[in-house]
This record gives C-alpha cells, structure tokens and sequence, in this order.
C-alpha cells in the first residue's frame, strides 16, 4: 500500500522535462553578448513578456533585459535606459564601458551585480532591468520595478475601532515600510530569503536583535530554509513548517493583518514572517490567550478591556460547546432544565423526527454550507444565499417541525458566538461537531472527558519552546497583567516582556 | 513529541490534589467502619495526622537528594534493589490505578448512568487518560492548573449552597464510638493516599521539590477532607452514612435560582480529576516499566498498563461488595506501609550503610 501511494507521488511530481542528474553548475555570463541573449530566450521559452533590447553604446552592443509589466516604463527609460544610450565615452574598451557606467551614469536608481546567468534572471523576475554588455561577464540589474500593487487599505479580517487604518498589503518591502515607520529602531532586522523552488517567493523574517530570542530567530530560519516547497502561495502555507511536528486543532503560529500589532509583537520578542504576495504576517511564538486579545483592548480603558476579553473567553466556551452540552442534557440529563421551561423544551422535542444528536449535527452542518457559501459567493450573492438560509432554515424548517425552535436558537447562538473570534473559527467549528457526538452518545461525561483531552493537548503544546498556554499553566504572575485582564499602561507599559522569559520556557530546542 | 520537562511544585501538587480530590468525591461509604457524624469528623483529622507522619520518610528522603527519584537512588545502591523496588512500585500503581478505575465505573454506572455498561466508561476513561500520560507529565501537570478552577469552582458551590441545610443537631456528642475505631478509620482513609508513593517517584519530573511543598499539600488535603467531613455531618447527618457515594447525595441537593437540579455538571466537573489521577498512575506504570526493562517503549508499556487496570477492574465493577471486603483488607495499609515509610528508610539507611563502608 505505501509502495503504491510512493510510486503514485513519484509519478505526480515527476518534472515533463526531464533533467539530467549531473549536479548542476551555475552557469556563468557569457562573453559574448548574443549567446547570454540566446540562454535567456532559451530559459523564457515563447513567453511574450520577455523583452530584448539590443543597441550599440560607442560602438559596444549591449543588451537591455526585461519582463513586461514587471517595471516602471518611465522610471527606467528615465534612469537606466536614457542616460545610458546618450552616454559619451569614447574607449572603445567594453570593460571600461561598463565600468564607467557602473561608477557614473544611471547611479539614480539602486543597482547590483549578477555573476550567473541564473542571478540575472532572478533580478529579471523580480522587475529589475538587467544590462548585458558585450564581452563582459557580469551584468548589472537596475531597480525600477513598477507593477501593478494594492494600495494600503485598512485591514478587513482585523478592524478595529479606535486603531490605525492602515493593513498590510501584498507587497513584502510595503510591508516592512509600514512596521518601520511604527518601530524607528536600528534593531528592527528584517533579513529575506526565498522559498519554494518555482515560486522563489521572497520571505522576510522580522525580528528586534535586542529582545528576541537568537535561538528562536535561528530555529525559524531554519525551519524555512528547509521547508521543502516548489511554491508558496500565501503564508499560510509556511504555517506548517512553523508548528511542531504534530496533529493538533489549535495552531502555534499567529497571524495579523496589521502593523501595528506586528510592531508590538516583535517589540516582545517575536518573530514576525512576512510573505511576499500575502497580505498579512506570521507571528512566532504565539500564545493561546493572545486569540482573546485585540489592538482595542489596548487602547480602551483598562476595565472595559477586561470586560471584552472575558466576553471572548465567554463567546468561545460556547461555540464549541453549547450544541454539545445542549444535545447531552436535551438526551441524558432533562432534570437540568429548569422545571418552568422543561415541558415546553420537552414538547417541541418530540414533535422532531430526528433524535436531537442528528438534528444538531445537520442543522450545524447546514450552518457551516451557509456560512461558507456566504464567504465565497460575491457578495450581493452572498447576502441573498444568508437570507434564503435564514428564511429556509429559521422559519420553514421550525413550521415544517423538521427542527425544534429551541435548536434554531442554540444554533443562533453558536454561529454569533463563533462570529466573535475569527482566530478561534476554524478549531470551534471542527470541535463543535466532535462535542455533539460526544454529548449524544455519552451525555455530559463525554463533554467533560473531551474538554479534559483537548486541555490536555493545548497544555503538551509549545510554541518554539514557549508554553502555548502560557501565562496561565505555567502561572506567570507578571504577564497575568494582560492576559484575560489587561492592568493599563501604567503597569503594563513600564516594563516590556520579552516572551521568550516565560516561565516554563525552554528554547533550547527540545520541544 | 515528547514533554518529559520538569514541572513545577505548584503544578505537580495541583495534581496530587486533584487526585486525591477524586477519592474524596468517590468516596464509598460503608468502606471504613461506620462512625457518628462527629467521630468521621474526628477520624478526618486523624486521617490528617496520619498523612503528615508518614510523609516523615518521604521528606527526609528528599532531604537528602531532590534531583533523582527513588529509582534512580536504589539502582546507585544495587541493580536487583533497584529491580525490586520496581516490582513492589509497579504493583503498587496498577493496584491503585485498578481501584480508581473500579471506583470511577462503579459512581458512573450507579449514579450517572444507571444500567449501562461500566466497563464502557472505564475503557473510554484509559484511553483518555493514556493519551494524557502519552503527552507527558508536563502536559498533564499544566492540565491540573487549568481543571482545578471548574474542581473547586464545583466543591465551593457544593459547600456554599448547603449553608441552609446545615444543622448543628447533626453532629453526635464526640467520641461515641471506640477511640480505636475512630483511629484506624483516619489511619485508612490515609492509607488511601497512594499519591505520598508518586512523590519520591516523580521526584526526578519536578523542580526543586521540598518538604515543605509535602505539607502544604498535606495541610491542604487534611482542611478539603474536614471541610466535606463537616459539611456532610452538617447537612446530611447520618443518612449521608446510607448513601453509596455521600458526596454526591450532597450535590442533588445543591440548587442555583430556578436552576434545580445541578449534580449531573457538578459530578461531571468532579470526574475530571479521575482522568487526570489515571494518567498519573499510567505515567507512573510506564516509568517503572521502562526502568524496569531498561527500554523506552512509551505506547507499548502505556498499553500494557491500561490492559492490566481494565481487565483488573472488570471483575470488581460487577462484585461491589468484594471491592469493598478488598479495600477493607490489608492490602492498603500493606502497600502504603511499604512503598511511603519502608522502602524510602530502607534506602536510605542502605545509602548511610555503603557510605560509611566507602568512608
């Protein structure tokens, strides 16, 4: 059976093109002008959006190399291209040319130096216009991208009502402009790498030398150094490679769409990811209590921060387990009902042809279809597909007595309460499910004996050596001032905690 | 992955507590001698007494060296020692596990869910409790902190909502019964406390572990058991000693508002601690296999000891009156005798013995 499933991996990821095993050497730039044009044209095969221009400059050939749409027309006509053609050294020495024009003219824009052919082309896919020069083996990429970019827009997944309103965009160098205009510091390091074998995609990780954890800092590159990729198509995808090696609902790693929590992160300690083409960051290590907090806590008065958290906390419980305390107590434990509401909640349960576990299971089932509908119709669409839910499910289902009122109210509840925490969405909708089986075969004891598994698996967890339960279990009495309260800045803004201080943390490695 | 770090000293004994929490609420009336109401509450505080004089051996143990466990100590004196004390611990936790599961079958099948099959629960609690001890004790002792909060959120109602129910006529003239009953019921409820053994034993798994974090726990487990000891005299008198489980009998009569009846949740709440003292007991089992074996095969030794506990318990779910007889004979006090005060001073006395031989 493994055999199998090897041998059809092996055949899915197989390359059309098949490569030579011989250990590739990168291929160094041509002398001659026109064979370098000819590998390019070779590598890019038809693709339209290569351009070549060749031209004489004193009586050398050179050759400008680009990707259409990739860079600013103007800016490179204006910078590179111009002050090039219109360039007076009469040498006649093509080395000496291109070192003239390295040193003198087109210095307006940022330049750099490819040595292979390979280099070269990855400047030309990042929107650089690459100058070949004849018998010359090097070229010089010239900075003057210019595509098509998202403007910064106020962050839509994390908006906030007293905060900035400026998120990230897809751009990773917008990004890291916005996180360093809010942390004006030379420790502020963001260093790049890229990932995934096609895709290159360019991946900053972001980190305060001062405060964070160096072994932290190494384990994260690491980590996504060797992440095995051809692409990576968001962040997300990186998500993996960042948690440990382990089955779990609840994930390590957090995320943001906003700068100024990434500031404030990284000014604890953390690590920050930022991808290029996502427009939001990964944040390491993450705690579980920080699903509960949000920039407005911060910024309102202290009371009333604890108030939402708590409400959170609240809202969170029961998402995942109200329909399953609700089936458990509705099949085995009635006398929990108070006795004024007892016969009516009894009365519509039996007028229901499903036992009360199969009409929780499928109307929460029809919930989370509507829901998702909802999220990936357009949204006029989405807005008629939430009304015909509502109107279907809600009315005629409870007249039809296909469903009883009172699970049309738990799941009312389930779906705002589930509303309220976009982090926590995706483990409260698995483990809501989980719940009601749970409660329908076993009552109250198996939503106890769930809760006790699940507690138990966010205690095993850690983020990169940090308790993910952390500042509870390990109890941590200073960072107990934010955490389902939040003590005010007076107390809290005194003093920075680095995360990697923790009680309870071990980053040396072993997890 | 693997979290065998250390814990903490608040952590651990938050475990123990919530351990010896549940044999607490899973007490089994008619399993020490029936006293008056004021006399178990007299027999509590011998029940105490008891604790904090075997605990003796244990702190002076750990006086000594609070780095290595008992193991560990006895395998530096001799191999086939260390193998002995092993054997002696290992039965000693797979007795204590099988009790804890027989009393956990026994309260789910005849208060929870009566005419159900007990073995069910008791099988679906292993599996639980394994996956638990499969995390580690650091998992498990970062657990204990967080179950604790619903524990005593749920005993605290329990006591407070009975406040009106509480009656001084309750309690009988102290010492109607023999003094000497009154002294062996204390001296077996304490004898019931096999967590004193997993002390010396989990010693390597916490920081810096002291005598007085013993009696702190101690102390804390003598005030829980004479405050439920009071409250049961208090409010249920004698008809509490008629009860299977007096704990629960208890908390049907606790009632918040229009909320009625609240025992189901409470008890629910309560069966938390049985996961995590079961996943103690397997950890503990599976350590002492490893030593023993000198292997560290984690899921085969956690499955051994979950079979051994499940197929044990099966025939005493069904047989209550012999669990009863069991718990009365001298097996308890036996391996509490053992494993808290002679194995920990024969030890140690062996180490003084080997050292002067060096000196």
């Amino acid at each position: 059976m493994f055999n199998k499933r090897k041998k059809s991996e092996k055949r899915l990821s197989e390359p059309v093109t098949q490569k030579d095993n011989t250990t590739q050497v990168p291929q160094g730039i041509n002398k001659k002008l026109s064979e370098n044009i000819f590998v390019l044209q070779q590598k890019f095969g038809k693709s339209f959006d290569l351009i070549i221009k060749e031209t004489q400059v004193n009586g050398v050939n050179i050759a400008f190399v680009a990707l259409d749409g990739m860079y600013n027309g103007l800016h490179a006509s204006q910078s590179v291209v111009e002050p090039i053609l219109n360039l007076h050294y009469p040498c006649g020495d093509p080395k000496e040319l291109y070192e003239h024009i390295c040193r003198s003219r087109a210095s307006e824009c940022d330049s750099k130096e490819a040595i292979t052919i390979d280099n070269a082309i990855e400047f030309i896919l990042s929107g650089f216009v690459v100058l070949f020069v004849d018998e010359v083996t090097v070229c010089r990429a010239y900075s003057v991208q210019g595509y098509v970019k998202r403007s910064v827009e106020p962050p839509e997944s994390e908006s906030q009502e007293n905060g900035s309103r400026e998120g990230f965009v897809d751009m990773y160098k917008d990004n890291v402009t916005l996180v360093r205009r809010r942390l004006k510091s030379p420790y502020i390091r963001f260093e790049t790498l890229s990932v995934g074998k096609t895709s290159n995609t360019q991946v900053c990780i972001c980190y305060h030398a001062e405060r964070a954890d160096p072994v932290i800092v190494n384990n994260v590159t690491d980590r996504l150094k060797n992440a095995d990729f051809d692409i990576v198509p968001g962040a997300g995808a990186l998500r993996p490679f960042l948690e440990e090696k382990r089955l779990s609902f609840f994930t390590t790693v957090g995320t943001t769409e906003r700068p100024d929590v990434f500031a404030a992160k990284l000014s604890e300690g953390r690590v920050g990811i930022i991808v290029d083409g996502t427009p939001y960051a990964l944040i390491v290590p993450h705690l579980f209590i920080e699903n509960f907090h949000s920039l407005d806590d911060y910024l309102n008065r202290p009371y009333y921060a604890a108030v939402t958290r708590f409400l959170k906390l609240i809202c969170f419980f029961l998402a995942v387990f109200l329909p399953g305390t609700y089936v458990a107590v509705g099949t085995f434990h009635q006398e929990i009902f108070p006795s004024e509401i007892i016969a009516d909640i009894v009365s519509s349960l039996q007028n229901t042809p499903f036992p009360l576990i199969i009409e929780s299971a499928i109307i929460h089932f029809i919930y989370e279809i509507v829901r998702e509908a909802g999220l990936r119709m357009p949204k006029p669409v989405g807005h008629t597909v939430s009304i015909v839910g509502a109107l279907v499910i809600g009315d005629a289902a409870v007249s039809a007595g296909l469903i009883s009122a009172p699970m049309l109210i738990i799941v009312a509840i389930t779906a705002i309460c589930s509303a309220v925490l976009p982090p926590l969405h995706e483990p409260s909708a698995v483990l809501r499910f989980i719940f009601i089986v749970l409660g329908g075969t076993m009552g109250l004891y198996g939503i106890m004996l769930g809760f006790t598994i699940i507690a138990a698996d966010l205690c095993s967890m850690n983020s990169f050596g940090v308790p993910f339960t952390s500042p509870f279990s390990p109890l941590d009495g200073y960072a107990l001032r934010d955490s389902f309260i939040f003590a005010g800045w007076k107390k809290v803004g005194k003093r920075f905690i680095q995360i990697q201080k923790l009680r309870g943390t071990h980053t040396d490695g072993t997890e | 992955m693997e979290l065998n770090k250390k814990i903490t000293p608040f952590q651990f004994f938050t475990l123990l507590f919530l351990s010896r929490v549940f044999a607490m609420v899973t007490y089994i009336a008619g399993i020490n001698k029936e006293l008056s109401t004021t006399d178990e509450v007299i027999a509590s505080a011998f029940t105490g007494l008891f604790l904090f004089l075997s605990a003796v051996p244990v702190v002076l143990f750990l006086k000594r060296d609070n780095e290595s466990g008992i193991i560990k100590r006895a395998s530096c004196l001799s191999e086939s020692f260390s193998k002995i004390i092993c054997v002696f611990y290992l039965i000693e936790a797979l007795y204590f596990g099988t009790i804890t599961a027989v009393r956990f079958g026994i309260f789910t099948g005849s208060v929870m869910f009566p005419d159900t099959n007990m073995g069910f629960f008791i099988f679906i609690m292993l599996a639980a409790s394994s996956y638990i001890a499969l995390k580690g004790i650091e998992s498990a002792g970062r657990s204990s902190v967080i179950i604790l909060i619903p524990v005593l959120f749920a005993l605290i109602f329990v006591f407070t909502t009975q406040s009106d129910d509480f009656d001084l006529l309750n309690f009988t003239h102290p010492f109607t019964d023999k003094l000497t009953d009154i002294i062996s019921s204390g001296f077996y409820s304490a004898s019931r406390t096999g967590e004193l053994a997993f002390i010396i034993l989990l010693t390597p798994y916490v920081k810096k572990l002291k005598g007085r974090h013993i009696y702190l726990w101690i102390s804390a487990v003598t005030i829980l058991i004479l405050i439920t000891e009071i409250v049961l005299a208090g409010v249920l008198g004698r008809f509490g000693g008629t009860q299977l489980f007096s704990m629960y009998s208890l908390s049907v009569l606790a009632e918040a508002g229009f909320i009625e009846r609240l025992d189901a949740i409470i008890t629910c709440i309560w069966l938390l601690c049985a996961a995590l003292k079961i996943a103690v007991i397997i950890f503990v089992s599976e350590m002492l296999f490893s030593s023993l074996f000198g292997k560290q095969k984690r899921l085969l030794f956690t499955a051994i000891s979950c079979a051994v506990i499940f197929f044990g318990s099966i025939p005493l779910i069904n047989n209550i009156s012999g669990f009863i007889s069991l718990i009365r004979s001298p097996v308890h006090p036996i391996l509490f005798i053992t494993g808290v005060c002679v194995i920990p001073s024969v030890t140690m006395l062996y180490e003084r013995i080997k050292r002067r031989k060096k000196e």
